[in-house]
């Protein structure tokens, strides 16, 4: 199963710093809040750092299975 | 961090070349040439003033956002430099810009309470609408000082409605917060004539506020005498907060210090960016005509203000354990200074024409240092942003042109940290 990963809009601050660690999950959309665009598009230590590595706790991320 | 030499001479960094010291008011009111020196020839330098201990002093981008993401090497102490200062303060005492993790993240998620990006854009109307009510009341073809009569208040006011305060309150916390961070710069300053390099513990965080605490504390205690009824307002949540992710909570001392800190820090740094975006329209050819024309690019606009001139210049760090930035060591117990005034300007990450600016730049993200980067950073940028925008806006939509007055220069704040113009003399015209 893939990893689940989400961005909460009432807390994404637009600081950008999960778009800096994870490139390839997160992108900043049109209105400044990240968005999720691939949730497997980084190991899980780099998504453990973006969702630890959001100032505004906006990023929920769980593991997905093989 | 008791078994650390605190304050402890630096290594391995060379001698500042230039003389620069990022206290000294006389080095900070221009710093931008002696920076780019520093870029160039020496990024990491370590800085003297006696007494103050040497430091060492980061002036390119990917050292200091290194140096900000990395929170478990580099803590927080606040805008004291001082690390005897902090060392002598109890957890309790510290404003969050002093805290570490894990009681940083109650804090901050205490203060989402007030300032989660939600929570704002519901404030927003009727904050774009003052702004709009105030700009209407500025005199066309006169000179007006702006810092007092519009860039300050607006966002003073904005702060107040974020926490549920009246808005006639807002100016007295302004006036209170302004000679708060003035009596501070001039005990940090090695400039002034009342410098004074303490060797414990200071006035510090809530404690450089006094009037704003006094006012805050009674209304923390009008509130909790009735019992603290839950309205939904923000402040009855905030008297009852308990951060379920640590257990938690704050007694109403810590409650009433969270909110001197959040309205001092909402105060003088985004009117110092309203400040600073209206000194630049008033200054750069062109400028008010295309955005007046292209609102869409204001927001970039704004990110470019904030990118050159940044009204926090700099933030310390105290090490907590040996670290390595930009090639040089770094021990525990040590001061340094992360100068974004410096690596906004950044060639190597901005391009040679770093110091322009620009509203074509293909920014990287994040776009600049000023708001600080990882957990650290500013909690109130989505308001600052927000309230620029819409008090900017007001102003192009009002007026047609905007110059300097007749013999204005520009005056930088006193405070060492801060960019931002003292006063601001220019004349709107219709």
């Amino acid at each position: 199963m893939a990893n689940q990963v989400s961005v909460n809009r009432n807390l994404c601050m637009g600081a950008g710093e999960c778009v800096w660690t994870a490139p390839k999950v997160f992108e900043m959309d049109d209105e400044g809040k990240a968005v999720v665009v691939n949730p497997d598009g980084a190991d899980d230590a780099a998504l453990k750092m973006a969702m630890n590595g959001c100032p505004n706790f906006a990023i929920r991320y769980r593991a997905g299975t093989d | 961090m008791d078994s650390v030499d605190i304050g402890r001479a630096t290594e391995q960094a060379p001698e500042c070349p230039n003389g620069f010291h990022p206290l000294d008011w006389d080095e900070v009111h221009d710093p931008f040439p002696k920076l780019a020196e520093l870029r160039a020839q020496c990024p990491v330098s370590t800085v003297r003033r006696d007494p103050i201990p040497p430091m060492k002093l980061f002036t390119k981008f990917a050292d200091i956002s290194q140096i900000y993401r990395d929170w478990e090497s580099f803590g927080n102490m606040g805008i004291i430099v001082n690390p005897v200062e902090h060392a002598g303060m109890a957890a309790e005492q510290r404003a969050i810009i002093s805290t570490d993790p894990p009681r940083h993240g109650a804090m901050r998620r205490f203060a989402l309470q007030a300032l989660s990006p939600a929570q704002i854009d519901a404030h927003m109307d009727g904050i774009a609408a003052y702004a709009q009510a105030e700009t209407a009341k500025l005199p066309m073809g006169e000179d007006v000082e702006m810092m007092d009569a519009w860039a300050g208040p607006i966002p003073s006011v904005a702060t107040a409605r974020a926490l549920g305060l009246p808005d006639a309150d807002a100016l007295s916390f302004r006036r209170w917060v302004r000679m708060g961070i003035e009596a501070n710069a001039r005990r940090m300053s090695p400039s002034s004539t009342e410098f004074r390099w303490a060797d414990g513990a200071d006035a510090y965080g809530a404690g450089m506020f006094p009037e704003s605490a006094d006012f805050v504390g009674k209304w923390v205690r009008a509130r909790r005498a009735a019992g603290n009824p839950q309205t939904g307002d923000v402040l009855s949540k905030m008297l009852d907060y308990v951060d379920e992710e640590s257990g938690i909570s704050f007694t109403d001392q810590e409650v009433v210090d969270q909110l001197v800190t959040i309205i001092a820090a909402g105060n003088d740094t985004t009117g110092g960016l309203i400040g600073n975006f209206l000194y630049r329209l008033a200054t750069t050819p062109g400028l008010f005509d295309m955005l007046k024309q292209d609102r869409s690019k204001l927001i970039i606009a704004i990110e470019e203000s904030l990118r050159l001139d940044p009204p926090q210049m700099m933030f310390p760090r105290l090490c907590l354990k040996d670290a390595n930035v930009g090639g040089v060591n770094v021990k525990a117990g040590e001061v340094i200074i992360m100068s974004m005034a410096s690596g906004n300007r950044d060639e190597e990450f901005y391009g040679p024409d770093s110091d322009q600016f620009r509203l074509d730049r293909k920014y990287p993200n994040p776009r600049h240092l000023s708001m600080g980067r990882g957990i650290h950073t500013c909690i109130g940028a989505y308001l600052a942003r927000k309230v620029a925008k819409v008090a900017i806006d007001a102003l192009l939509e009002r007026f047609s042109g905007v110059r300097l007055a007749d013999g204005y220069s520009y005056e930088k704040v006193l405070f060492h940290h801060f960019r931002a113009p003292e006063t601001l003399r220019i004349v709107l015209e219709a």
